[in-house]
């Protein structure tokens, strides 16, 4: 006998989905998940100026609008030559002025650790009891309780890090600083110094919370990495293009470098391979469009909207690499880097118990919620140096700072990713140099939205937009077929188990696999009826 | 220099009379005038939520239009007084979106300067449903709403 339960809307994620699970035994057997929401943003550009599209384009949602707009920018960068990739898509090359290359990842880092804090503090914090996070402050700070939680902590974490978009970009959310050729404002030692103070305030926080979550997590690592499985597929389009290097801003790595990672086994996790835009494709067989079948992202006809369609259940179409369902996200990023691998050595060297990371080789809730956690220490840096990280329980005598140092994130001229940047700005000196967008051509936008890989493309023709795609990063996970469907198959539903710290599991274990992914469904257009259910809008 | 007084107009205009603050702080625009000795800022705020806060950060008095359910017929306004040490403290929140006035009042005590007088002024609505139009109940009570705030910001100072 199968019980059916339906999850409508989910709630704790960005914009709207359903879910149902096929309930068998104690596990679920099968699960579709719904994109409730219709985007027309592609429709809504075409025959507009090309340098139009990036403010269009960055409302497509609340959270990502800043890498919206900035992959928009670069697709008509790279339509104009101003940039390239280089080296079989390894690398990037551009035109634009070193200070405008660090305003990108500074203002990247921002908007990923806005977004990483709300994902661990407010969106699946609660259901881990915020990991512990207000026994453990209560000892340290002035956090008696929730409320004090969110005004000491939570709150200002996300208002440092949209403060410093404002200082970088003009205004947040919707920055407008970007244009093509890079910024016109000219960073100066004001700005410079106001943004590096956002960041070290920033790390107060992580310094404290960080630990407290590292150790909650790995305490149930072994529960934690057997739940989630997905489709062993892992996709990064690259993060923080390094222009400090001695090539310049002619060749800029990729610190979280752009790759691939296909056919992963329980075992093993599968070879990192080189990136080609060429190999991803989307099929809408089972998505709410008049076409069928797989096709090229590039020169798509945009679909139309067709809820009629026998067999479909989703607003969200299925982007494919090689014709693979692949998982984006902070874990494929660190994956494909190989940063994550290298801390499970640095962790094996310790514990032999833990055979490296990931946990998971096909993806879980562990390694996503870790990878995350990475990144966000990553990226703003640490100074706390108690030796206070266990795993299993097990004290590893590391400090944040010195996995920071491991990892080689935090060396004798910098303390986390952003710090670099912005260390490396030239004060006074130009942050943009002129370009010229071509009457005719094409351009791809390769970018890392927090929650993953995203695609912008561009046909120019007559000087106006003749057609453009978006492949945004949660329809890579929550596409029929895809990651999130995969990893909800076998997770346990048990009415009556109870867990000492954390109360009622009923549903909790399916919660921490739909969250481990940070959906983020807005990006669409949305149509409530005047009766309050879902009615679908009438295109032309 | 006065007192500064702020005022705040709050509701989503898409769905009818949920938006009545909005539409109050726009018929004031043609009301307020600023003069030596005073100074007061009107912002039509929507569904800002916690942003609210950088506006009412630092002000002396702060005048709150909203709609507000309290069994009364639709279209009549109220006014209120925000004790402040009666807040109560946040629950556990579970968006960062939508998140009410008195929360965000609570959230702000300790984390901006909030000003000592807080006022909502409040009116009844009949139709909180899809739609860019008032009610002609609430219509109506839109020059009442803005006589009362007027009353306010006079008292104010």
């Amino acid at each position: 006998m199968s019980a059916k339960i339906v999850i409508d809307p989910v709630t704790r994620i960005e914009g709207h989905m359903k879910i149902e699970l096929e309930v068998e035994g104690n596990s679920v057997k099968t699960a579709k998940n719904t994109a409730t929401m219709y985007r027309g943003f592609e429709n809504i550009v075409q025959g507009r100026d090309p340098r139009d599209c990036a403010p269009i384009l960055s409302a497509i949602c609340g959270v990502c609008h800043t890498d919206h707009h900035l992959n928009s920018v670069r697709a008509v960068e790279n339509a104009s030559g101003a940039l390239q990739y280089i080296d079989g898509y390894v690398n990037d090359k551009t035109d634009l002025p070193l200070n405008a290359a660090l305003n990108r990842n500074i203002v990247q880092a921002a908007n990923t650790l806005y977004s990483h804090a709300a994902h661990i503090f407010v969106l699946a914090g609660p259901d881990f009891k915020l990991y512990g996070l207000l026994d453990a402050l209560s000892k340290s700070l002035v956090v008696n309780n929730y409320a004090d939680l969110l005004k000491r902590v939570i709150i200002p974490a996300q208002q440092f890090m949209h403060q410093t978009i404002t200082l970088l970009g003009g205004k947040t959310p919707h920055q407008r600083g970007a244009i093509p050729g890079g910024t016109p404002v000219r960073p100066d030692i004001a700005v410079i110094a106001r943004t590096l103070e956002r960041f070290r305030e920033l790390r107060k926080i992580t310094d404290i919370a960080a630990p407290v979550i590292w150790n909650f997590v790995t305490s149930r690592a072994l529960v934690l990495a057997s739940l989630g499985a997905g489709t062993g597929n892992f996709l990064s389009l690259g993060m923080q293009p390094d222009p400090t290097t001695s090539s310049g801003t002619s060749k800029m790595p990729y610190v979280f470098s752009r790759g691939v990672i296909l056919n992963s086994s329980p075992q093993k996790l599968g070879a990192i391979e080189p990136f080609d835009p060429r190999n991803i494709t989307e099929n809408v067989d089972k998505s709410w469009y008049d076409q069928a079948g797989t096709q090229s992202v590039f020169d798509e006809a945009p679909p139309k909207p067709d809820m009629s369609k026998s067999g479909a259940y989703t607003w969200a179409k299925s982007p494919l690499y090689k014709g693979q369902s692949c998982e984006v996200g902070p874990l494929s990023r660190v994956l494909a880097a190989g940063i994550y691998q290298k801390l499970g050595e640095v962790i094996h060297g310790i514990v032999p118990e833990v055979p490296g990371l990931p946990l998971n080789p096909m993806g879980s809730v562990f390694d996503r919620t870790v990878a995350r956690a990475l990144e966000l220490v990553a990226l703003t840096g640490s100074d706390n140096t108690t030796k206070n990280l266990e795993v299993l329980g097990t004290p590893l005598n590391l400090s944040l700072v010195d996995v920071l140092t491991a990892l080689g994130l935090k060396t004798e001229k910098y303390n986390g990713l952003a710090e670099k940047w912005i260390l490396s700005l030239d004060p006074g000196a130009p942050a943009y140099a002129k370009i010229n967008v071509p009457s005719d051509g094409e351009g791809v936008g390769l970018w890392e939205a927090p929650r993953g890989s995203l695609f912008h493309w561009i046909r120019i023709k007559g000087a106006k937009t003749d057609n453009y795609q978006v492949v945004a990063p949660t329809t890579w996970n929550v596409h029929p077929d895809g990651p999130l469907e995969k990893a909800l198959v076998g997770t346990p539903i048990d009415k009556d188990a109870k867990d000492p710290a954390l109360g009622n599991m009923y549903l909790r274990k399916v919660a921490w696999v739909v969250r481990s992914f940070d959906l983020c469904l807005a990006c669409t257009v949305h149509a409530i009826d005047a009766n309050g259910s879902e009615a679908v809008l009438e295109f032309p | 220099m006065g007192k500064h007084v702020v005022v705040i107009g709050v509701g989503n205009i898409l769905l009818r009379d949920d938006g009545i603050g909005v539409h109050v702080v726009r018929a004031l625009e043609d009301e307020v005038a600023t003069s030596d000795g005073e100074w007061v800022s009107v912002y039509e705020c929507g569904t800002l939520g916690l942003q609210i806060l950088d506006y009412l950060d630092g002000s002396d008095c702060a005048v709150i239009v909203d709609a507000v359910r309290s069994g009364k017929s639709p279209g009549v306004v109220s006014r209120f007084l925000i004790d402040q040490s009666k807040l109560e403290d946040t629950e556990e929140l579970q968006s960062m979106h939508q998140v009410g006035v008195l929360a965000t009042l609570s959230l702000g005590r300790g984390m901006v300067r909030l000003p000592d007088r807080i006022v909502v002024v409040g009116v009844e609505p009949k139709d909180v449903s899809l739609g860019l139009d008032l009610s002609d109940e609430v219509k109506g009570s839109v020059q009442a709403a803005v006589r009362m705030v007027l009353d306010e910001i006079g008292f104010a100072q």
